[in-house]
């Protein structure tokens, strides 16, 4: 039986690093010396999550299907969309950079996604299969969620940098819109998940 | 572990648990936005036929109207008897109503010079696209045929159109300008060949104001190139303006006492004349048919050929036929003309609007002229091409004529004119030489010839005694002058004693009479002299 902090019926201030004792019967309490809201486990976490990851799904089609960037120049206007510049980058022998955009842009959010989907489904039901790959899960997906924004790195830039009038423009779609709220919304998922969460169900588990 | 501070009680904080679930509800909002958006902005495709798709590309080419992009090409395929392509196009929501019905016009934007302008200049680096222009039919559809040139007008411009039938078409083409007092006023729109083959009908859009001048009288003519004229009043070099010499074009104009007349309703059709002068010229309103009959040839006399009066055109042939006189049995030119009362009215000085010329009718005027002797005449016009025309003129000491009214159409005495008339007058000398009584000329002549040879033969004989009896005496005569002018010669040469003692009788003469004038005028002097006698020492000077 390991012992946590919520088991020995302390509270840690997250603001001022205090250690409190939890009172009795309270629910809501606040930290003696900073004032901050103290809470065992974060409120609320995996329905908040839940609501950042259904958002971040909804709008991962969008983000897929609606042009990311329209491009004129003299020779017309084109649009393209995440995967038609992957198809196109793969067409020109540009292997590499295709692989790096399709893994930053597709595969790693749907990643983010479908890991999140799990390990709030998992959390949800209590479940205490294998907590220390969830919880490596967990770290992983934190960690690579800013490498998502690669795309929209390379739209601002070029957007702002390829201005040329008539001659080339550059303006972003929908589906850039789209696609950096897919990757705001699945950080602040992954954000709002409490960690802790994989692991008290362990605790509690009948001996 | 009780030393730790005991957190303190706190109220209720905000129930967060509701405002989180707005951001799933508002990205599905978003979302399902996005998605509607992306299928209402589906708007309907349609069907394209081009003979070529030179230049047309899928999801490139765009189709605008007025420059808009209101749709793009999704697909270019060949048709099933490989003879001309299908362009599939999306086009956008926006324009769907109204937009594509039946007279609704695709075409594809290249860069093009042709008649005088350039287009499509843009298209050169951004590449083609396809033109659209919404008609107004009211009737959807959804395949069309593209136009392989680009409409001369669109159909929202203002104007009104019309037809003009052409004999030939000339330097005009589609997008030819039509112009109105040197001002483009609009194009050719169509060029249609009549079913039967014998015309040309064209179509002009005269843009709005210009339309206004439209009216039926007015007058179309082909302005195309140049219009040389050379009369007695010079060379005259007439065109609408340089363009129009390569690009042709047509021009109207109303005549002045019609330019007041309302405006023609759209599609009326109109004439296209050769040229202004043509064009303009006053139309006959009165007509009036007469036959001529000539038993001359009327080779020559063409349908169209003036009647003259004096020299003015008072009508024009319309028809040339034979006919054949039984009685005389002989074959006959039958000229059927037109003839214009207006153009025959008579302006008298001293107009008096009551008198009983000015109130007789056409057919009365021309019966009294030719009670007075006028006569139709065939003339040559040209006498090299041997072109011939109708002269009316009153003819001297001519038969007396008249109009022979019984007759379908009137027929109006005629003279031979022409070669006839010369064959006549040659006629009339001959006669004239047969009245002359050549025999017993030659008779009297043979009788004077006689009597003229034997006067001849006298004379000789005279000759002949004068040849040997006179000419010795005579010879001899003239020897013995020639020796009295020998002597005279001699006797008057300088060095001839005669002329020396004649010379030397002179000077003392000349001497005499000093002597003489210096005693005259010592007796002027001293005219006691004469009595007394010279006084000694006085000189005479």
């Amino acid at each position: 039986m390991t012992t946590t902090a919520a088991s020995a019926g302390l509270v840690l201030c997250e603001t001022c690093e205090q250690v409190n004792r939890r009172p009795e019967g309270v629910e809501h309490m606040a930290c003696p010396r900073c004032g901050a809201a103290l809470h065992p486990r974060r409120p609320d976490a995996i329905s908040r999550a839940w609501a950042f990851t259904l958002a971040a799904m909804v709008l991962y089609i969008p983000a897929n299907v609606l042009p990311i960037m329209h491009s004129g120049s003299l020779y017309g206007m084109q649009s393209d969309t995440i995967l038609s510049g992957v198809a196109y980058l793969w067409r020109t022998g540009s292997w590499f950079l295709a692989l790096i955009v399709f893994v930053a842009s597709i595969v790693v959010p749907l990643a983010k996604l479908i890991s999140l989907t799990f390990l709030l489904w998992a959390a949800q039901r209590r479940s205490t299969w294998n907590p220390q790959r969830r919880a490596k899960l967990f770290r992983t997906t934190h960690w690579i969620g800013r490498w998502s924004m690669v795309d929209i790195y390379v739209g601002a830039a070029l957007v702002s940098l390829v201005q040329f009038r008539a001659l080339a423009s550059i303006e972003p779609g929908a589906g850039a819109i789209a696609f950096g709220a897919v990757v705001v919304l699945t950080m602040l998922a992954t954000a709002s998940f409490d960690p802790r969460l994989i692991w008290d169900p362990v605790d509690h588990q009948p001996a | 572990m009780n030393d730790l501070p005991e957190a303190v009680p706190r109220k209720k904080g905000p129930r967060t648990l509701q405002i989180v679930w707005f951001i799933p509800l508002i990205a599905a909002l978003i979302g399902g936005w996005m998605a509607a958006k992306a299928f209402l902005d589906h708007g309907p495709s349609v069907e394209i036929l081009f003979k070529s798709a030179e230049g047309i590309e899928a999801n490139k080419t765009r189709i605008r109207h007025k420059s808009v992009d209101v749709g793009i090409v999704k697909s270019v395929k060949l048709s099933r008897d490989r003879k001309e392509v299908i362009v599939t196009a999306e086009m956008d929501r926006s324009v769907s109503s109204g937009f594509l019905v039946e007279d609704t016009k695709f075409w594809v934007v290249r860069p093009r010079i042709a008649g005088g302008q350039v287009s499509g200049l843009g298209t050169l680096l951004a590449g083609s696209y396809i033109g659209a222009d919404p008609g107004k039919s009211s009737e959807e559809r959804r395949e069309f045929r593209g136009l392989e040139t680009p409409p001369a007008v669109t159909a929202d411009l203002a104007g009104r159109a019309y037809i003009v039938r052409a004999d030939d078409l000339g330097s005009l083409d589609v997008g030819s300008p039509v112009y109105f007092r040197g001002v483009t006023a609009g194009r050719v729109v169509s060029i249609v060949l009549a079913p039967d083959g014998r015309h040309v009908d064209v179509g002009l859009f005269i843009e709005a104001p210009y339309d206004r001048w439209v009216n039926p009288e007015t007058r179309f003519w082909n302005a195309s190139g140049l219009d040389l004229s050379l009369d007695g009043g010079g060379l005259k070099v007439q065109t609408e303006s340089i363009a129009t010499l390569i690009l042709g074009g047509i021009s109207f104009e109303s005549r002045p006492e019609h330019s007041s007349l309302p405006q023609s309703p759209p599609n009326a059709g109109y004439l296209l004349w050769a040229n202004r002068a043509e064009a303009m010229r006053a139309r006959e309103t009165v007509v009036e048919s007469y036959m001529m009959i000539f038993e001359q040839s009327a080779r020559g006399l063409a349908v169209g050929a003036p009647v003259d009066f004096r020299g003015i055109e008072v009508g024009e042939v319309r028809a040339i036929e034979l006919e054949f006189d039984r009685e005389r049995i002989a074959f006959k030119s039958a000229i059927t003309v037109h003839l214009y009362p207006e153009r025959l009215r008579s302006r008298t000085r001293n107009a008096n609007a009551n008198s009983v010329w000015n109130k007789l009718s056409f057919a009365e005027r021309l019966d009294r002229m030719v009670a007075n002797g006028l006569r139709a005449e065939m003339k040559a016009s040209n006498l090299l091409t041997g072109g011939q025309y109708i002269a009316l003129d009153f003819v001297k000491k001519a038969p007396k004529a008249k109009i022979d009214r019984a007759h379908e159409p009137p027929v109006i005495p005629t003279v031979a004119g022409g070669i006839a008339e010369i064959q006549e007058s040659i006629g009339n000398i001959v006669k004239k030489l047969e009245a002359v009584p050549f025999d017993e000329i030659a008779k009297d002549l043979r009788r004077t010839m006689g009597n003229l040879d034997a006067t001849l033969k006298r004379a000789e004989s005279l000759l002949g005694q004068i040849s040997t009896d006179v000419a010795p005496e005579i010879k001899s005569t003239l020897e013995a002058a020639r020796k009295t002018l020998g002597t005279a010669d001699k006797a008057l040469a300088t060095d001839s004693p005669l002329q020396g003692d004649l010379r030397e009788t002179l000077n003392e003469v000349t001497r005499a009479a000093e002597s003489v004038r210096s005693l005259v005028d010592y007796l002027e002097r001293h005219p006691e002299s004469l009595i007394r006698g010279k006084r000694p020492g006085e000189q005479a000077k």
